[in-house]
């Protein structure tokens, strides 16, 4: 058993939410994994059990897009649907519950027909013949795929079947960031103050703050700030010193309300006589507004060193809102699809990639070209905050723009930042029920940082596929990675234990090579991305991917990577031959000399 | 003291022969721009300059990478280095250039019988305009002398381009603008003098007018056969004057009968052979509207001839015919004469209106499109803006019929007949695309070139008409991009399909960019007919010359032979693409910050490099330990195999 177990959970790490083409899988096998969780989660085997109400179908038939259709068993399990049609060199799929957004279900006499749409953006179709067996899937599903409670995702039941060569969970630990600003200067320290999570519940326990600002003023500076954020370092410039902060909004409320501790923190990061931005990604009626709910933003008379320039990036039910409209012209299939890109700016998903976007570079530019540090926040500090620092760090930083260093900055700026993962990708575009927290945050980051990418092909170490593998598990995964709201959350339901990181399967050799830019030669410039509209264009490679056939991409991009490969390979001949070489000649006089 | 000089001399040959490795590979990996101005040709050839004649500011250098380029090439010359018989015909100081993009700048025009070229040295690097006078539209004098005295003129270009200058009122009346001296130049065919190209003399190692030669093309397609023949009915022009004199129609169709069919299609553009299915015999026919009117006149040579097209593939009984035309502009075309094929009087054939819009209707889309990108663009409703022009559509619809044509041909084994009205734009257009999607010759640069030759040239697109090469009547009805949008889809489907053609994007610009240039021959007059009356082949150099004298600058290194796959790309909207690199090229905004094509090149470079030096080594190698004692016979120089090469 025990075997048949972790063949599943090696598969799935494989293709989490992919189909997967395996050769053998006879339908003995698919029984002895709808027995599974018995043995295997023993403590919730009724709960899943329940849910079940028709574990098995025959002769179901999946319908893909750009793939040929595929009759066989129809099988749910705790976590996974899957279809096999028990024929050797066949694909099966193997859906993870989790992945999926939402069911439609159709009848055309007995023949039911469900579609399943996946927070990934696929859409499928399985018909399934039985009016009953299709009503008793179509629920299960629901209910297997709007699970709420944590512990009975399916990372806490995933066993690796690959060798963990690094534990994710300890591969960006902020004492080790820490230690890499020490190299740089020793303005700075790391504060324990927020080690039980009761300063700011979204931050992580250890937060770098300026050296000379004690705790207590970092404990009356979270009072004044939202959701207890107060100004922690976000990034260091090397190059001159200057820095980046991040927060939640000032809590000034109407009455103008200060604190000095605030005000004393943010100064101390300043040098002498020179002035900081603030960025406040809200617009100033937004801003002004933000004071009735006890909101607001910093004063000049307050902050007579800083600046604040106000941004236009929209708050959360927005972008879901685009995100939906997008999909939905993206997914159209009515002939009359003369009016796409009017559709395409109707949702406005350019304009909020372009925002952000603009948003980092200013950061980045008051940094670099301006030679002042920033300070950034929206309301909360976890969203647009997020992305205009993550952004300006890809900017700004080659670093970033390395395999490792992008993971490095997911887990800094995003996931250690406390952005709501669970909250945000609970659904994706073709949710039904009323948006709740939902929101596209971190795709629009992955947007942007594929934009960027496009701009300049040669200086990432990382190819497309790898944003678009992090985007797919961060709605969805075998992975704990991305599961919780904030390191608090993740330290209480002890992921790092019980669950895999996704980093400890990215960076494996098998999977880095796969990863991997061919084209990529080390830039250490600043990138200064264009955001001209005409710039930007729509990333296909997630939004359209299901509605093309990338097989001659693929086959474009398999050709670069040969040339390249083809090179090394002429290379090593090179210096190998001239190896022989040389030692030919120094053996010929030695030769001669006795 | 001699034994430490004989480690010193072994130290240095060691490091020697160490140390070119080294350069070269932080050469190839590090300085990219070097690299870049090393593989420009020399500037002797000025296409080079024709075709990135960008306007270039330091300000918008992103990177020294792609701005040193523009520092070597710009160098510190005055004037424009001449072509082989350019000759400077005025040239005037304190000009401002007007440049959108950078602001008002000041320097000295010079005018040729070829070209306008601005220098202003005020800025580093010198900022430099080079404009072929034959992309020039129209010059007009904007307003009258203002109050400053200055006079200001507007050249509006055919490549998307507009550009302002002013100068000083002159002092001399008598003395004329340079302007006026460049109106004369730009429009030679209005003024009497000879179009640029017939004076160009330079000497290319090919000669290009060579690449095609009907009778070979329709061999490489295995005509004759016994189904079609090659007919010199057309040889002196008599039967069309628009056509070819090699044509090939099916074998039981005599000469005579053909002029009967001729009769009955507009202009005499009987149907004639396209291109041919190796395997099936599937045909792609090419013709004029029949000259049906409002009576529904019929033609029995007409319908028999059609029949004989069909029968010439036996595995159809059905024949398509694809008319381009929407299917109301089609009957209007009745009252003029014209009309299409009713299915009462070609029976088994099949009529399908692909719905392409007419030449004005394209000429006013390109002229919106214009009017969005250049010279600024609204940032705030780009995509609406773009849609309304419509020139996606127009482009969506032209590959969707070709892909209707391909898909007939090869999935239906069905032969066709491909006509709009008189079947040199619209029917050129499908044609060519759906042989380009069908047959992978035309997918190689040389291919590709045969293509050009065979379904635009010698079927007679009115390239004289459409681009009017030298004319200053702009306003000309006959004036239509036509075969800029053809281009355009070739484009859309190397997008779609990167590894499927020899060609780069570089290619289709320079292309288009000489489609105006005037300097080759190849796309002046409108028919084959013209050409040899005007002696186009001798007394010009063809485009061809030039382009496969420096084949490097045009290849795709992604190019993998797929000669024997069908490319059915997709057409909708969503897939479509604006070309930005064409369209938008002048706004500096759009450079790409990091050209991935120049690092394909350097890699392909890189392989040829290295792939000489181990050859090189290997045969070393070989030599030395050849010559060496037998004692060493086992040593590891023996085991090395050669490299094989997987592309």
């Amino acid at each position: 058993m025990q075997k048949v177990l972790s063949r599943i959970s090696q598969l799935s790490c494989f293709q989490s939410a992919c189909l997967c083409e395996r050769t053998s899988l006879a339908q003995q096998q698919i029984k002895r994994k709808d027995n599974q969780f018995v043995v295997f989660s023993s403590g919730q085997v009724m709960e899943f059990a329940e849910l079940i109400k028709t574990p098995r179908v025959d002769g179901v038939v999946l319908h893909r897009p750009f793939m040929p259709t595929v009759e066989g068993t129809l099988c749910l399990t705790g976590h996974h649907l899957i279809l096999s049609s028990r024929q050797d060199n066949t694909e099966e799929l193997w859906l993870l519950h989790s992945n999926i957004d939402s069911i439609e279900k159709r009848f055309v006499g007995s023949l039911g027909s469900i579609i399943v749409k996946c927070k990934d953006l696929r859409v499928i179709q399985l018909d399934i013949p039985g009016m009953e067996e299709c009503l008793n899937i179509a629920s299960s599903i629901e209910a297997l795929s709007t699970l709420d409670l944590l512990s009975l995702m399916y990372p806490f039941f995933y066993r690796p079947m690959f060798e963990v060569i690094e534990d994710g969970w300890n591969s960006f630990l902020p004492e080790d960031a820490f230690k890499d600003l020490e190299s740089m200067t020793d303005e700075w320290r790391l504060s324990e103050v927020n080690k039980d999570f009761s300063v700011c519940p979204s931050y992580p326990p250890l937060v770098a703050v300026p050296k000379y600002v004690d705790d207590d003023t970092l404990r009356k500076a979270a009072t004044f700030r939202h959701g207890g954020r107060f100004p922690v370092l976000s990034y260091y410039h090397k190059k001159n010193g200057m820095v980046m902060m991040r927060a939640g909004q000032p809590l000034t409320g109407t009455n103008g309300r200060r604190c000095k501790e605030d005000e004393k923190l943010i100064n101390a990061t300043l040098r002498p006589g020179k002035r900081g931005y603030i960025i406040d990604t809200r617009t100033i009626n937004v801003a002004q507004q933000a004071k009735a709910r006890g909101g607001g933003f910093e004063s000049e008379a307050n902050y007579p060193q800083w600046r604040r320039i106000h941004k236009a990036i929209e708050r959360s039910n927005i972008l879901q809102e685009s995100l939906i409209k997008l999909v939905e012209a993206c997914n159209d299939q009515s002939h009359s699809m003369d009016r796409w890109l009017s559709k395409l700016e109707a949702s406005n998903w350019q304009t909020h990639v372009k925002e952000i976007l603009t948003t980092a570079c200013l950061a980045a530019q008051c940094i670099d070209r301006e030679g002042a540090s920033v300070l950034v926040h929206g309301t909360e500090g976890t969203d647009s905050t997020l992305q205009v620092t993550s952004l300006a760090q890809i900017i700004l930083d080659p670093a970033c723009r390395t395999i490792r260093g992008f993971q490095g900055l997911v887990e800094r700026e995003w996931l250690q930042a406390g952005h709501p993962f669970q909250q945000r990708c609970a659904q994706s575009a073709y949710s039904n029920s009323k948006p709740r927290q939902e929101a596209p945050s971190f795709l629009l980051f992955l947007d942007c940082v594929w934009q960027i990418l496009r701009q300049f092909p040669c200086s990432f170490e990382f190819s497309e596929g790898f944003l678009v593998l992090v985007f797919e598990h961060a709605y969805a995964s075998q992975f704990g990675t991305f599961l919780g709201n904030s390191t608090a959350e993740r330290t209480k339901l002890s992921l790092p234990e019980k669950t895999v990181s996704l980093w400890s399967w990215v960076n494996r050799p098998q999977e880095l090579e796969r990863l991997t830019n061919p084209l990529y030669e080390a830039n250490s410039l600043v990138i200064w991305p264009s955001v001209a509209p005409q710039s930007l264009l729509l990333w296909e490679g997630v939004f359209l991917r299901w509605n093309r056939s990338s097989k001659c991409l693929d086959e474009a991009y398999e050709e670069m990577v040969h040339i390249i490969a083809y090179n090394k390979e002429l290379q090593n001949k090179v210096n190998s031959l001239r190896r022989q070489l040389a030692q030919l000649e120094t053996e010929d006089p030695l030769l001669q000399t006795p | 003291m001699e034994k430490s000089g004989s480690i010193d001399s072994l130290g240095s040959k060691r490091s020697s022969s160490r140390h070119p490795s080294v350069d070269s590979l932080s050469s190839s990996s590090t300085s990219r721009s070097d690299r870049s101005a090393q593989a420009k040709p020399p500037s002797g050839m000025s296409s080079d300059s024709v075709a990135t004649s960008a306007e270039l500011s330091p300000e918008f250098r992103v990177k020294p990478k792609t701005a040193a380029k523009q520092v070597l090439r710009d160098s510190d010359k005055e004037e424009p280095q001449l072509l082989p018989n350019e000759t400077v015909q005025d040239m005037a100081q304190d000009v401002t250039y007007f440049c959108p993009f950078i602001g008002a700048l000041r320097g000295t025009v010079t005018v040729t019988n070829y070209r306008l070229f601005f220098k202003c040295m005020d800025r580093e690097p010198a900022f430099v305009l080079d404009l072929p006078l034959g992309v020039v539209s129209r010059v007009e004098k904007i307003g009258s002398a203002s109050s400053r005295g200055d006079v200001s003129y507007g050249l509006v270009c055919k490549d998307i381009r507009n550009l302002r200058f002013a100068h000083k009122q002159m002092d001399d009346t008598l003395r004329k603008s340079i302007f006026e001296v460049l109106v004369k130049f730009a429009f030679p065919v209005s003024n009497g003098l000879p179009i640029f190209a017939f004076e160009y003399g330079q000497v290319f190692p090919e000669n290009g007018w060579k690449v095609y030669d009907a009778v070979s093309e329709y061999k490489r397609q295995g005509i004759p056969n016994e189904s079609w023949r090659i007919s010199k009915v057309n040889d002196h022009y008599e039967v069309c004057d628009t056509y070819p004199s090699t044509l090939a129609v099916p074998v039981n169709i005599p000469d005579e009968e053909l002029k009967r069919v001729a009769a009955f299609r507009a202009k005499g553009r009987v149907p004639v052979l396209s291109w041919i299915h190796p395997e099936s015999q599937a045909t792609v026919t090419r013709c004029s509207q029949p000259m049906v009117g409002v009576n529904g006149k019929r033609s029995k040579e007409d319908e028999k001839y059609l029949q004989a097209i069909m029968d010439a593939n036996a595995q159809s009984h059905k024949l398509f015919i694809f008319d381009a035309r929407p299917s109301v502009n089609a009957a209007a075309n009745k009252m003029k004469g014209g009309g299409f094929e009713s299915e009462d009087a070609y029976q088994n054939a099949e009529l399908v209106f692909l719905d392409i819009h007419n030449i004005h209707v394209m000429r006013e889309s390109l002229r919106k499109l214009k009017d969005v990108v250049y010279p600024n663009i609204e940032d705030s409703h780009w995509l609406s803006n773009l849609e309304s022009t419509h020139w996606l559509e127009h482009i969506k619809l032209i590959m969707a019929g070709a892909l209707r044509i391909a898909d007939k041909v090869e999935s239906g084994k069905t032969s066709v007949v491909v006509h709009c009205s008189d079947g040199w734009d619209r029917t050129a257009q499908l044609t060519s695309l759906a042989m380009l999607m069908l047959d992978g010759y035309y997918r190689t640069i040389r291919g590709f070139e045969v293509l050009l030759e065979k379904e635009w040239l010698s079927f007679g697109h009115r390239f004289q008409l459409r681009v009017g090469h030298g004319d200053k009547n702009h306003t000309d009805a006959d004036r239509s991009p036509v075969f800029i949008q053809f281009i355009d889809c070739v484009w859309q489907l190397t997008r779609q399909f990167p590894a499927a053609f020899e060609f780069n994007e570089y290619f289709l610009v320079t292309i288009l960019d000489h489609l105006y240039s005037c300097l080759f021959g190849t796309f002046l007059c409108n028919s084959e007919q013209q050409r040899l009356k005007e002696e186009v082949p001798k007394r010009t150099v063809s485009l061809w010359a030039y382009i496969n004298s420096q084949l490097e600058e045009f290849t795709n290194p992604l190019y993998v032979n797929y000669s024997n796959h069908v490319l059915f790309p997709v057409v909708s909207l969503r897939h479509l693409e604006l070309w930005v690199g064409y369209y938008i090229r002048w706004n500096p905004r759009m450079r790409p910050q990091e050209p991935v094509h120049q690092r394909y090149k350097e890699l392909l470079a890189k392989r040829a490099e290295l792939q000489k030096r181990v050859d090189e080594l290997q045969r070393e190698v070989t030599n030395r330990s050849a010559s060496s004692s037998s004692e060493r016979a086992g040593s590891p120089t023996r085991s090395i195999t050669p490299v094989q090469t997987f592309v």
